[in-house]
């Protein structure tokens, strides 16, 4: 029995913690793992540009923007809505400190129903607690996140290699508010961002993607209290402006675009 | 609690624990506890309480059964059936409240009837036939009454077979669990890897193709014949392989625990004759069937010669059909199965005279075509099977001619990026990964044989490293529970 023990523990050390490092160290996830789009996206906030317009924002400024897209002008590293603006704010964090910020715009453009974010979907688990958590970072994280991340059942496991680089997530799915309006995790992290552009010396303008023509009627009132309460209103000053509508047979789901290409290099001329 | 989940592996690894430090005569008792908590937290718990009853009218009938009058045998034997048939018929109840429904609206009144109805029936099915195959070999004399009670339980209640089989017969399992259990290392070695391909065939192909599957028999009306048959296609392989590793995971389970459970598949899909097809799928029940429905049916009716075994087959496979559940779907797959072998058994005889005649008899050839037929033939009744109902299936009959020239068609216009534009969400890497997990997972007992043959360690651990790792890196862990779940 000692025997089988033995070589238990020497398997699962060997294919539960070395070989997913290697994977991990490989950078094979951002190409091909779950929630690639998220490790792309952190990869390039660990880069630098000479880009002086740069875009965040979530899967629907990826598909006008995207990420694996080169372009001189315009650096891009959204993705997925799942990262909240916590998990942007740690990337734009990276992303300061590689590259001078004077002179720069950075652009958040974000679905209306994206700032309701609250760490608390489907995929935070992948998309969040995986890349942007760890038993290092976890005593320097904001109470708060921290409290959304130990609502998520096995979050801990995330922690494990062989979870690192498996597809495997709790099962999860809390329900969502339906109308727009800022979370507790956005707004601080609005706000976060706003005092880096102030320390930073760079512009922070909030900007809304394409939006379906159904859209149109949703109550943006109790989101725009919300805006102005937490001392937001410049940063929001273009974004009910901004948003542009198109008729709902263009999205496949109400919120992709069917075909982001056809709307040009720089559909919202930035 | 899933077969998928860490909390099952914690709870796995537990049990096994504590079934080794316990004393050999408790054990029983160990496994019967970890049993029913399982249970309890896969299905509903008030669930528990139709396993108790269907475990004590079990263990009481067979007692009565062997110690009673030859005379009353009979009586006892079906009074202790119709008990077990009353948990069974538990899960009717949606259909009886929906006839009485229907009764009551021909009958112009509108009556709301209040039948109790359970939100899972999930086991049920199982260890009901596990039950009236004991009954029924205690009554033939063919196995002694079994005077343990917790045994009998366990027997009935053994947590990896509990929610889909394999349907257990008595003499082969009560035997094992008097056995004293000593750590075997061949054995337990057997039993991990075992689970762990069961763990591939479901995450990394079965789920896999369920999405396509999933996708196209959700809204068969927006597709067309090409990727109508490719969902068909990959249901085919989705329902034997997600059946298929749930089987391997239980077997590999029990063996941890020293106990052997009936190897459920034999290479299914390379049966030469649809009744090849039903020796080597889901054999514990084909044998059920067989055993206790077919040959009494078949001598019941032996005086209308060939036309009572055709007779007994049609109602052996209608009944097969409703097992799985009532709706017309289950009932023309059931019916579907029993024409083919009707229709066989009539034609045989010309059939063999023909391939004498043009010299295929015996050919690889024959061979091969034989197995291509079968399979088309069971992936056909399949359609009814899988469909939400009867008029998507027919909607899915009536378009799959189309299907084959669409297909070639697709194939030489694709484009790169889409997996030849037929699915929708299905990438070219996801059909890539589905492939050849399909392949490894159809070809997993001679890669097994091959691996254990190997005096190479580092070879063997190597296989054994990709395969887990496979499993968590390429493998889907979307909740998507076993199909045959529901049955």
């Amino acid at each position: 029995m000692t025997k089988f023990f033995a070589k238990v523990l020497a398997f699962l050390v060997l294919f539960g913690i070395v070989a997913p490092l290697g994977i991990l160290r490989s950078g094979v996830l951002a190409r091909f793992g779950p929630g690639s789009e998220v490790y792309l996206a952190i990869a390039k906030s660990r880069k630098h540009t000479a880009a002086k317009r740069i875009l965040i924002g979530d899967s629907v400024a990826n598909q006008l923007y995207p990420a694996a897209r080169s372009d001189p002008y315009i650096y891009a590293f959204a993705c997925s809505e799942s990262v909240s603006l916590a998990g942007r704010y740690f990337m734009l964090r990276d992303f300061i400190a590689r590259n001078d910020m004077r002179g720069t715009t950075v652009y958040l453009v974000y679905t209306p129903l994206s700032f309701n974010s609250d760490l608390q979907t489907r995929f935070t688990f992948h998309y969040f607690i995986k890349p942007f958590v760890t038993i290092n970072n976890w005593s320097t994280l904001d109470a708060v996140v921290r409290d959304r991340v130990a609502r998520v059942p096995w979050y801990w496991t995330a922690w494990l290699p062989i979870i690192k680089v498996s597809r495997w997530s709790p099962d999860y799915a809390p329900s969502q508010p339906p109308n727009p309006q800022l979370s507790e995790i956005s707004r601080l992290y609005l706000q976060r961002i706003r005092d880096l552009a102030q320390e930073n010396g760079f512009e922070f303008i909030v900007l809304a993607p394409v939006l379906a023509e159904s859209r149109r009627q949703d109550p943006y009132g109790e989101m725009q209290a919300q805006i102005q309460s937490s001392g937001l209103g410049k940063v929001f000053s273009r974004y009910f402006g901004s948003m542009r509508f198109l008729p709902d047979s263009a999205f496949s789901d109400g919120v992709h675009l069917h075909d982001p290409g056809s709307l040009g290099p720089n559909p919202l001329n930035l | 609690m899933t077969f998928v989940s860490p909390a099952f592996v914690l709870f796995v690894a537990i049990t096994w624990l504590v079934h080794g430090v316990l004393p050999s005569r408790f054990r029983w008792a160990g496994l019967l506890g970890a049993s029913l908590i399982f249970y309890a937290t896969a299905a509903e718990p008030q669930l528990l309480v139709v396993l108790a009853w269907v475990t004590t009218v079990t263990y009481l009938g067979g007692l009565r059964i062997s110690a009673c009058d030859p005379r009353v045998r009979g009586r006892i034997y079906v009074a202790s059936l119709v008990g077990v048939f009353f948990a069974l018929g538990l899960k009717y109840l949606p259909l009886v409240h929906d006839a009485v429904a229907l009764l009551a609206r021909a009958l112009g009144r509108s009556v709301s009837i209040p039948i109790p109805q359970l939100a899972s029936t999930i086991g049920i099915s199982y260890f009901t036939l596990q039950a009236i195959a004991y009954l029924t070999d205690v009554y033939l004399d063919m196995l002694p009454p079994e005077r343990h009670f917790g045994r009998l339980a366990l027997s009935l209640a053994f947590f990896p077979k509990i929610l889909q089989g394999p349907i257990e017969r008595g003499g082969d399992l009560l035997p094992q669990l008097e056995t004293t259990y000593h750590f075997d290392y061949e054995k337990t070695r057997s039993g991990l890897v075992l689970f762990t391909w069961g763990l591939f065939k479901k995450t990394v192909a079965a789920d896999q193709l369920g999405v396509t599957v999933d996708v196209v028999y959700g809204n068969v009306h927006a597709y067309s014949g090409a990727t109508l048959l490719i969902a068909t296609y990959a249901y085919a392989f989705q329902i034997y392989l997600d059946f298929a590793a749930y089987t391997d995971m239980a077997r590999g389970i029990a063996r941890l625990f020293g106990i052997e459970l009936t190897r459920n598949f034999d290479r299914p899909y390379a049966a030469t004759s649809v009744a090849e097809f039903w020796r080597r799928w889901h054999l514990s029940f084909s044998r059920w069937l067989l055993d206790y429905l077919f040959r009494p049916l078949q001598i019941r009716w032996r005086g209308w010669r060939q036309h009572g075994t055709a007779a007994a087959i049609l109602a052996t496979f209608l009944l097969s059909g409703l097992w799985h559940g009532a709706t017309w779907g289950f009932l023309v797959w059931g019916a579907l199965h029993g024409c083919y072998q009707v229709s066989a058994l009539y034609t045989r005889g010309y059939f063999n005279r023909l391939q004498r005649r043009i010299g295929l008899a015996g050919t690889q050839g024959l061979a091969v075509l034989q197995v291509l037929v079968t399979f088309h033939l069971v992936a056909f009744a399949w359609i009814f099977f899988r469909a939400a109902n009867l008029r998507d299936a027919l909607h899915v009959v009536g378009n799959l001619p189309t299907g084959p020239v669409e297909l070639v068609h697709r194939m030489l216009t694709a484009n790169a990026h889409s997996s030849l534009g037929l699915v929708p969400g299905l990438n070219r890497q996801d059909a890539v990964i589905g492939s050849v997990a399909v392949v490894l997972a159809l070809w997993e007992r001679h890669l097994r044989r091959w691996w254990a043959s190997t005096h190479s360690l580092p070879l063997r651990w190597m296989g054994y490293g990709a395969l887990f790792l496979s499993i968590f890196v390429l493998g889907r862990f979307g909740g998507r529970k076993f199909i045959y779940f529901d049955f």
